[in-house]
């Protein structure tokens, strides 16, 4: 892979949105919205109820949008629809994986739906990597929070994605096991890829990411670089402090 | 996508090593746990006592009884089956990691119809052979043999409905309720078919006269249909 910055953005993991909105049981989550997503890292904020989870999975293709598309380097991603997943990786809330199952078992399956030729060789580097190694054979009903998170962050990243949607990734980690994911990201992210993660901590957002989205009540109210984040008062925001104006 | 991309990246499975993926997983699950299966056991072993000690039935009548026992306790037991599924499903969220991956929406309702239809199947290796002794019925081979095949036809149905429904149920997170309430229902018409065909296996050694098996193949046909297409767009919304 090319490590010019513009060779990457023109071969790498574009989405663009247009007119994507979602509603819920007649509620609407996002208002329509347009941008286009080159290749970078992203810090996704707002506060709760937001939009922010309701907008990784639309971007996921885990939920179809109420109207509007996704498109990934030019093509809707649900005519896309399994070449499109393969290149994806969402991180939630929720584990996405078998509880009853050990962690090395789930990161097996989940190689092999993904179409990894080795997934077992694949599955014990990522649990070495993530340091669950000798957890590997229990199950995952036994792990703690955080190293469910991390057992989930293996699965994310077992089939090396170029678009990595991660939603809160910091929650439940110690601080050993939010500088590791810290440093696994660096890794993981190649100059061709899309990185978008929710965090309610904006500092330890910006030492992964470069650029920010603010969504408020399902509008995209503020984006850009760090500078823009500080002009725009977002911090404050975010604190309840001032208002953000809509542009 | 480039030649070097389609090199690096892997061929996503297809629809049947897809299924194959997602049943193996719950074969797996169940053969180290045991968990439905030990469920089924007790719960099979208590209904053939009480109908035992219940009924006092011999002979013809037992022949005409048994088809309905039987089918009774299938159906009780595949909603066991069905929300301890679910169950698994949801700890976890594991249907979740399995609509990210890159397979067919389809490979999933395959999957997930096929092990509730092994499921149901096992009920029925267990089940049956316990009522024929505990009713003192005897069948030949002629016999078994169109009872295998109805109860394989009527697996085909109740796993159909059972693993569209439970998908429901994922989905509006409205737990086993929903399950219970819509399943019964609608596999009415396919009890009924089953019923009747094995009736007139017990009492006559044929499939009888009646539009019975044309019935069950109907209700497979549209159940699993119905399932086929709706399931991507359940799981989507």
């Amino acid at each position: 892979m090319s490590t010019n910055p513009s060779a990457s953005r023109a071969n790498g993991a574009k989405l663009e949105l247009r007119e994507v909105a979602k509603a819920i049981a007649g509620r609407r989550i996002l208002e329509p919205l347009s941008l286009v997503l080159e290749p970078g890292r992203y810090l996704l904020l707002g506060p709760n109820g937001a939009g922010k989870s309701t907008l990784l999975k639309l971007l996921a293709g885990l939920w179809r949008p109420s109207s509007g598309h996704v498109l990934y380097r030019g093509r809707d991603i649900y005519e896309l629809d399994g070449d499109y997943r393969r290149e994806v990786a969402l991180l939630t809330h929720e584990l996405g994986m078998y509880e009853e199952l050990t962690g090395l078992q789930n990161l097996v399956l989940f190689g092999a739906l993904y179409g990894l030729p080795r997934p077992r060789a694949r599955a014990q580097e990522l649990l070495e990597r993530v340091g669950l190694r000798f957890f590997a054979h229990e199950r995952v009903r036994a792990y703690s929070q955080g190293m469910k998170q991390r057992l989930a962050l293996a699965k994310a990243l077992l089939h090396r994605p170029r678009v990595l949607l991660l939603d809160e990734p910091f929650a439940g980690l110690d601080l050993r096991g939010a500088e590791l994911l810290q440093q696994i990201l660096e890794e993981a992210v190649s100059p061709g890829s899309l990185l978008i993660l929710t965090t309610h901590d904006p500092e330890r957002g910006f030492r992964i990411a470069e650029r920010f989205l603010y969504l408020e009540r399902g509008v995209l109210r503020a984006y850009g670089d760090r500078a823009r984040f500080d002009a725009e008062g977002i911090r404050e925001r975010l604190r309840g402090i001032r208002d953000v104006g809509v542009f | 996508m480039t030649a070097t991309r389609a090199a690096t990246k892997p061929r996503a499975p297809g629809l049947l090593r897809g299924s194959w993926l997602v049943l193996r997983k719950d074969l797996v699950y169940e053969l180290e746990n045991r968990e439905t299966l030990a469920v089924l056991v007790v719960f099979s072993l208590a209904v053939a006592f009480v109908f035992a000690f219940a009924f006092d039935l011999s002979g013809a009548e037992a022949r005409r009884f048994l088809p309905g026992l039987l089918w009774m306790t299938f159906l009780f037991a595949s909603v066991l089956g069905f929300s301890k599924g679910a169950a698994l499903e949801r700890r976890g969220a594991g249907y979740l990691g399995l609509l990210l991956a890159p397979i067919p929406k389809e490979a999933i309702f395959l999957g997930k119809a096929g092990s509730a239809f092994a499921f149901l199947v096992f009920t029925q290796l267990f089940v049956t052979p316990l009522f024929l002794v505990f009713f003192g019925v005897k069948v030949g081979s002629g016999e078994f043999g169109l009872l295998a095949l109805i109860f394989l036809l009527g697996s085909v149905g109740l796993a159909a409905v059972g693993t569209l429904l439970a998908q429901i149920c994922q989905v509006a997170r409205s737990g086993d309720v929903l399950l219970s309430l819509g399943y019964f229902p609608l596999v009415v018409p396919v009890l009924i078919a089953a019923t009747q065909l094995s009736s007139a296996v017990l009492t006559t050694q044929s499939l009888g006269e009646g539009p019975w098996l044309q019935l069950l193949l109907a209700f497979d046909l549209i159940y699993s249909t119905a399932g086929w297409l709706l399931f991507r767009y359940l799981v989507e919304e």
